[in-house]
């Protein structure tokens, strides 16, 4: 949020809408902007995410040794813990763009708020039941 | 609201903000997105929590996946198409999602085509790296 001066002396509030970019500078943190914030925050974690596990699971191409014992690092308690969280951060950023593609095709606009809580409650539950699902190898 | 002039509406506009030249990777995006969501899945139901009770198990246990459980699920043909177009679909919307990202900081023409050449070489050697580890399950299994 800037200020420019007004003739009578005082200041006016105003948006910068002259900056390059002002479509993705919010002046403040609504439902939306969080939502857009967290699926930006969670694409670039899962491309980072995707390049080591891509990498990760391809060492089959070093012979069945070398990924049994790749697999078997990435299998330890902590990571599948992790797995679990990796559930979570993908579903959210499904849910989320599920919602996204639903106001692009014109549907639930005004729901847009109760769709983000749900979003979030519904990649929370993910993650709490993949958490179950691998039980016993934490 | 008073009528405005050409330039008081030229002023009001969102200054500079180069619109996309073409509709595609917008609309690539959405359909990689919602494919993902079935695709992503399958993929995380069954490889990464449905190895738990592996073929011959009956109780649960801490077995871990292995080259041989890969190598069975990659024996039926339609886990290569569900791993293929995965491996493609994923990178393509990923590596579009960093390029949106660059486009929403303001990075203009120039700038762009370096990011989209430099993304395109990485999905290109993360695609190849991934094909060649689809198939050393064929040629080890």
């Amino acid at each position: 949020m800037t200020t420019e001066r007004t003739p009578g002396g005082g200041y006016r509030i105003t948006r910068p809408y002259n900056v390059p970019n002002a479509h993705v500078r919010p002046n403040s943190l609504d439902t939306g902007t969080i939502a857009w914030i967290l699926h930006k925050v969670t694409g670039v974690f899962l491309v980072l995410y995707l390049l080591i596990h891509i990498f990760v699971v391809s060492q089959g191409v070093r012979g069945e040794e070398a990924f049994n014992e790749a697999l078997a690092f990435v299998q330890k308690p902590v990571f599948v813990f992790l797995d679990a969280g990796l559930a979570g951060v993908v579903a959210y950023h499904a849910f989320n763009g599920l919602r996204v593609v639903a106001f692009d095709m014109g549907w639930g606009i005004r729901q847009h708020k109760p769709l983000f809580w749900l979003s979030l409650l519904l990649s929370v539950a993910v993650f709490l039941g993949s958490l179950w699902v691998v039980r016993d190898l934490l | 609201m008073a009528v405005m002039s050409r330039a008081d509406l030229r002023s009001r506009q969102v200054g500079r903000v180069k619109q996309p030249q073409t509709i595609w990777p917008w609309l690539a995006q959405r359909i990689t997105g919602v494919v993902l969501v079935v695709l992503l899945a399958i993929h995380i139901g069954v490889n990464h929590f449905g190895n738990l009770d592996k073929p011959g198990v009956t109780e649960r246990t801490r077995e871990v996946i292995v080259f041989s459980d890969v190598a069975h699920r990659l024996a039926m043909w339609w886990w290569w198409a569900i791993d293929i177009s995965l491996l493609a679909f994923v990178l393509y919307h990923g590596l579009n999602g960093i390029r949106n990202i660059a486009l929403d900081l303001g990075v203009k023409s120039t700038g762009d085509k370096i990011i989209s050449v430099m993304l395109t070489v990485i999905g290109l050697a993360a695609f190849a790296f991934g094909m060649a580890g689809i198939i050393a399950f064929r040629r080890y299994g």
